[in-house]
């Protein structure tokens, strides 16, 4: 009995180093991964300015001060932000239109499906042009980018709904608004959802787009500005805070699903 | 003075275009009617009309010949005598156990008042899942998730309770156990009730009348008044005659007598 006891506590002392190890595993790939190119840039003497070692775009990224930092995140951050809600604000609403009028759908697809196929970095510069200095042509980029996934999976999620629940829902003779409202379109978040976190990442790339195009403030701005200076560790830098103002986004609408729609979610990621 | 049935259909027809373009007979020339509290089952093979039959009687489509008409009134449009059970729960899993019970006020009303909620509790109990009311609803099993489903539609008290094979979803088990509850349900709130099914047990377990279909276009073949008392027991299922019967309703369905 006591052999059996001390298998059984050897066990899960392993079981649970073995879960510390999977919990830590992305973690722990990152770390090699960062060593890696910190080791292989100095044993083949990469020039910075072809490939930057993380210790030298920690280093230059300090030396940008955290005012200037933050007046680039911000203006990056604004842009991408407004254009992305207004998306939203435009996208869904126009996706009820979409699923519900026929006259509507047959006018507006054609229009929306020239929109997403024209390459919008290409139609940048036509927009700044059009529309001036200023944030309003970079909040039209970033919408523009951002507005067709919305679109055509609220619209594939509120036309996937099943029958039998518009049924009931005209049995109860409830109209159209609440159709959409209470059966519609909560059967369409787990597509709204996915739709939203693809989103966040292309309105980054729209507002840095933009500011490519036209800025003088935003990352965007700053990466182009440091690399035509061959200052490639800072616009590394800037790129890092790229990433992470992308994955804040991306995760923070992931939380919000988490606590206000957790049955969109497979059952896992509740 | 005489009082109209609670459900009749006369000289009902029902053609559907088909994604062809061709014109399809679901139903031909259907006629029989419900009296108020009877249960009534409609059975028969599948693709034969049953359901066409139901979304009628539901108001959900019209007639393209005959009438069908509810306590002497033509249906031209859902109403609130009319409860519907589906094939499959129809849960919404974004409310609670106890929202989708009250969902039909809210739907229909915009708002929720806390009678209703009692009404819901109150119909929660009647089908066992008192205990359940703040669940959500993927922690319930499928047979769990039916029993709301029969506690929604009888939320407004309609008269009428059309059940589109309620069950078929289920195990066998919980099937029989279903159909027991059923007829608790029944005895406890006498509604009239039109079962669409295509199971042959279930359907003389239930009725107090069966309605046989042909194939489509689907009309009435055949019409069975089952005998056995009620309540029924688990001892109707071994009665000589429950066996009989159920051999004389598939050797009506199949057109052709089956061979073992």
């Amino acid at each position: 009995m006591t052999n059996l006891y001390d298998r059984t506590t050897t066990m899960s002392l392993r079981q649970q180093v073995l879960r510390l190890l999977d919990r830590f595993t992305p973690a722990l790939a990152f770390v090699v991964l960062i060593g890696l190119w910190e080791i292989s840039t100095r044993v083949f003497s990469i020039p910075s300015f072809l490939l930057p070692a993380p210790s030298r775009i920690i280093a230059d990224g300090f030396a940008v001060a955290a005012s200037t930092w933050a007046g680039h995140i911000w203006a990056t951050m604004r842009v991408a932000l407004i254009g992305y809600l207004l998306a939203i604000a435009i996208g869904i609403p126009l996706a009820v239109g979409l699923a519900k009028s026929r006259f509507l759908a047959r006018t507006l697809y054609p229009a929306l499906i020239i929109i997403q196929s024209t390459p919008i970095v290409a139609v940048a510069p036509i927009i700044v042009v059009t529309l001036g200095a200023g944030d309003l042509p970079r909040i039209v980029i970033t919408f523009l980018i951002t507005f067709f996934p919305i679109v055509v999976s609220t619209t594939t999620g509120l036309l996937a709904t099943p029958e039998e629940l518009i049924e009931l829902s005209r049995s109860l003779r409830a109209g159209t608004r609440r159709e959409v409202m209470q059966v519609r379109l909560p059967y369409a978040l787990p597509y709204i959802f996915s739709a939203l976190k693809i989103s966040t990442t292309l309105a980054v790339i729209g507002a840095v787009v933009a500011e490519f195009v036209a800025a003088d403030k935003g990352l965007g701005f700053f990466i182009s500005f440091s690399t035509s200076f061959f200052k490639i560790p800072q616009a590394f830098a800037g790129l890092v805070f790229l990433v992470i103002l992308s994955m804040l986004l991306f995760r923070t609408v992931g939380f919000l699903q988490k606590r206000f729609a957790p049955w969109s979610l497979p059952k896992n990621e509740r | 003075m005489n009082t109209p049935p609670a459900i009749a259909f006369d000289a009902v027809e029902q053609v559907f275009t088909g994604n062809d373009g061709a014109p399809i007979h679901a139903l031909s020339d259907l006629t029989f009617s419900v009296a108020r509290h009877e249960f009534v089952s409609v059975l028969g093979p599948s693709g034969c009309g049953k359901s066409t039959l139901l979304r009628l009687v539901a108001g959900l489509i019209a007639p393209t010949g005959g009438s069908v008409s509810i306590f002497g009134y033509p249906v031209k449009e859902p109403r609130d005598e009319i409860g519907i059970v589906f094939q499959k729960p129809t849960l919404l899993p974004w409310y609670s156990v106890i929202n989708n019970v009250t969902f039909p006020m809210r739907h229909k009303y915009g708002r929720v008042e806390s009678k209703d909620r009692a009404r819901a509790l109150e119909l929660l109990d009647l089908v066992g899942l008192a205990d359940f009311a703040d669940k959500r609803i993927d922690e319930l099993s499928g047979g769990m998730q039916q029993r709301v489903g029969i506690a929604r539609a009888l939320l407004l008290d309609p008269d009428i309770l059309l059940m589109d094979e309620p069950f078929s979803a289920l195990d066998a088990l919980t099937r029989d156990e279903m159909s027991f509850e059923l007829l608790r349900i029944w005895r406890d709130r006498p509604k009239t009730v039109l079962f669409i099914t295509h199971s042959i047990p279930d359907a003389l377990l239930l009725s107090d009348r069966i309605l046989v279909m042909s194939e489509r276009p689907g009309c009435i073949r055949e019409e069975i008044k089952v005998p056995f008392e009620r309540p029924r027991t688990l001892e109707t299922l071994g009665d000589p005659e429950f066996t009989r019967l159920a051999n004389h309703i598939r050797n009506r369905l199949f057109s052709k007598p089956v061979a073992a």
